[in-house]
């Protein structure tokens, strides 16, 4: 692999709420390179769509980034931007965002202007990040609403959101969101409520336009099938810490963490859930205000050892030549 | 089906669901919207039957036909909750399936809209025994604490009211007030998809030893195929409101007859880096319900369409206890296929 696009080290996310303070993410650390899809997965809350919006900068007070760096590079052999020390409305924060780095939003509901026409939202990013004029920017608006599957782009370009069913819209915040050429692409839940025919649809032109443009996807979702489908390496995270990290053959046929194990056990159609009960992962996540100590998946655990497990904390390193985890049986 | 006693517990026949999309200036419908059209299947005693389909394809429609919570425009529903006596739920009056209703229940997708937040665990599972002026209101109360420990609450829970639980535990609250009558049949509406997939699991894992425990029916309307592979006995599968192809589970998934089935399976992808999905990726979407294309609905999206597949709807062609909905399986018109 070539040097990272896109580098994450030890990244902090809380909100300080009037209860407590909330660690959203505690310490994530991932890089991305050309041309590599990158999975993260868990189930709601384990703080993974926060990283993202991290690197977007994104975090809305209460929330803030409260430690870690970020490091972006524009074009190979450049140096890395820390997207964290641009400031939070900086031109070059806004140059970046949304050209060089984009992002599809799990919501086509909420993320599309219901006011403005499909084709002036288009417009406004091509306008921002690209030097194209009015004619250019119109023709480039409808190759891409073409290839992502989207006849008559002419006549829709001049329509609103609401005249589009849902998948056709995930597929419009696709075409915004790829049509400056973005080096990394953040999908955040890119086809979760779509069904499995046009679910394929949006699965296959992110491949193919990543083929095209060499560019990195940070794919998250909690569908261990569109991981299978899509990804390089996974990082799976729990209450905001990556707890395994592994490229994906490896991390399907020999997940390490606990954690990995039992949710893999417990996802119908997975090589491990073989049998007609399905394994099910005892308790349920703690709420966000709990801070647990030592190892935040230790009370879940069924390789729990008491005096270790609930005492420290485990560091995230190589279990082997394949796999790294945060996990005291491997220590 | 059989019209003699024993009776399946379930029999729709020719089931239809249209909706007035417009109308003229003096009031008669112009436009129907097809939701469910010309629908037939059954569900046994102890079995679990999933209608599949992508959103559109009517299978909420069918599944709140059943019960009456729509009402259809043709066709019978014959339930028969003993298997003795039977009823058309599809021509009685309201009042006359009241007294039925405690026979079947239903359990919807969505566990934060189908509770009032204003009413105490205990007042939701006990709601249904109340309406039906069953038991004093300590019988009640111990009905709720056994419910409670069936589906894996804890009884200390019963005067919380919903906002405290989690999406998996509301959904336990839903199963256990579904279960307060003792019905022989749940309509199951995504029960599942609404939850983390760890969770999908424990409610999984309930629903099918409930089933197990009272002899419960399940019809299981759904989207997830891997969820309906692992939970259904028999497979219903339905496009733009038609019901394309039925079989049992080991039938439709390992050998799928209608091209649509076969697209829709090859296009989910399986949860294994190994197997990499077949590319016969449907193209277009799901037609407009009320603009459907003649012939075969399913022929402007079908890879194996042929000429007269766009004039000729296809009549149902069954054989070996399955059933499909193509010409490829008439040989008056394809290559007449073996339905088996």
């Amino acid at each position: 692999m070539s040097e990272p696009i896109l580098e994450l080290n030890d990244v902090h996310v809380e909100y300080a709420l009037d209860e407590g303070v909330v660690h959203a993410v505690r310490g994530a650390a991932y890089s991305v390179s050309a041309g590599e899809t990158l999975a993260i997965v868990g189930e709601s809350g384990c703080g993974k769509s926060q990283s993202s919006f991290a690197a977007m900068g994104l975090i809305q007070p209460p929330g803030r980034v409260t430690r870690g760096s970020i490091l972006f590079r524009e074009r190979h052999g450049d140096p890395p931007t820390d997207l964290l020390r641009l400031g939070r409305n900086s031109r070059e924060l806004r140059r970046i965002r949304g050209g060089r780095i984009a992002m599809i939003f799990q919501e086509p509901m909420t993320a599309l202007s219901p006011v403005h026409r499909i084709g002036r939202q288009m417009d406004e990013v091509l306008r921002l990040h690209t030097d194209l004029d009015r004619p250019a920017r119109f023709r480039r608006a409808c190759e891409m609403l073409t290839r992502v599957g989207i006849p008559d782009a002419e006549r829709r370009y001049f329509q609103y959101s609401f005249e589009f069913s849902g998948g056709m819209r995930q597929r419009i915040m696709a075409a915004i969101a790829l049509s400056c050429h973005p080096r990394i692409l953040f999908a955040d839940e890119p086809t979760t409520g779509l069904d499995v025919t046009i679910q394929a649809q949006i699965l296959d032109l992110m491949k193919e336009i990543q083929r095209a443009s060499d560019m990195g996807i940070v794919l998250i979702t909690h569908d261990l099938a569109v991981v299978a489908e899509m990804a390089d390496r996974v990082a799976v995270m729990y209450l905001g810490e990556i707890v395994e990290m592994a490229d994906v053959r490896t991390l399907f046929a020999a997940p390490k963490h606990p954690y990995t194990i039992a949710l893999m056990k417990s996802v119908v159609g997975t090589a491990l859930a073989t049998e007609r009960r399905l394994k099910v992962i005892r308790g349920s996540v703690p709420g966000p205000l709990e801070e647990v100590p030592g190892c935040p998946f230790h009370p879940r655990c069924d390789s729990f050892m008491p005096g270790v497990c609930d005492r420290r904390h485990p560091s995230f390193k190589a279990v082997d030549g394949k796999t790294q985890a945060a996990c005291f049986l491997y220590s | 089906m059989s019209d003699t006693p024993p009776y399946p517990l379930l029999d729709v026949r020719g089931l239809r669901v249209w909706f007035v999309k417009d109308r003229t200036l003096a009031g008669k419908p112009r436009r129907w919207i097809k939701a469910v059209d010309d629908v037939s299947f059954h569900l046994n005693r102890g079995e679990t039957l999933a209608i599949v389909g992508e959103s559109g394809s009517g299978k909420t429609t069918a599944g709140l036909a059943i019960l009456r919570a729509i009402d259809p425009r043709e066709g019978e529903v014959w339930f028969s909750p003993d298997g003795r006596q039977r009823f058309n739920l599809a021509a009685m009056t309201r009042p006359q399936i009241r007294p039925l209703r405690r026979h079947f229940q239903m359990i919807f997708q969505d566990p934060f809209s189908s509770l009032n937040p204003r009413m105490t665990v205990q007042q939701i599972i006990s709601e249904p025994l109340f309406v039906n002026d069953i038991g004093t209101p300590e019988e009640q109360k111990e009905r709720v604490r056994q419910l409670l420990d069936e589906v894996g609450l804890k009884i200390e829970f019963m005067n919380r009211y919903p906002h405290a639980f989690s999406g998996g535990q509301r959904q336990r609250i839903v199963i256990a007030r579904a279960l307060a009558l003792n019905p022989a049949m749940i309509v199951c509406d995504e029960p599942v998809s609404a939850l983390d997939v760890s969770v999908q699991a424990q409610i999984l894992n309930l629903m099918m030893d409930l089933k197990e425990r009272h002899g419960l029916s399940y019809v299981f309307v759904a989207h997830n195929l891997h969820v309906v592979r692992h939970i259904a006995d028999r497979v219903a599968v339905m496009y733009a409101g038609r019901l394309v192809e039925e079989g049992t589970r080991d039938a439709v998934f390992g050998r799928p007859l209608h091209p649509y089935t076969k697209s829709l399976l090859a296009s989910a992808p399986k949860p294994d880096p190994l197997s990499k999905r077949e590319r016969v990726t449907l193209r277009g979407e799901v037609p407009d319900p009320s603009n459907l294309p003649a012939g075969c609905v399913f022929h402007p999206r079908c890879p194996e369409a042929m000429e007269c597949c766009s004039r000729v709807a296809p009549a149902e062609s069954a054989g070996n206890g399955r059933k499909v909905r193509c010409l490829l399986y008439e040989p008056a018109y394809g290559p007449g296929r073996k339905v088996e």
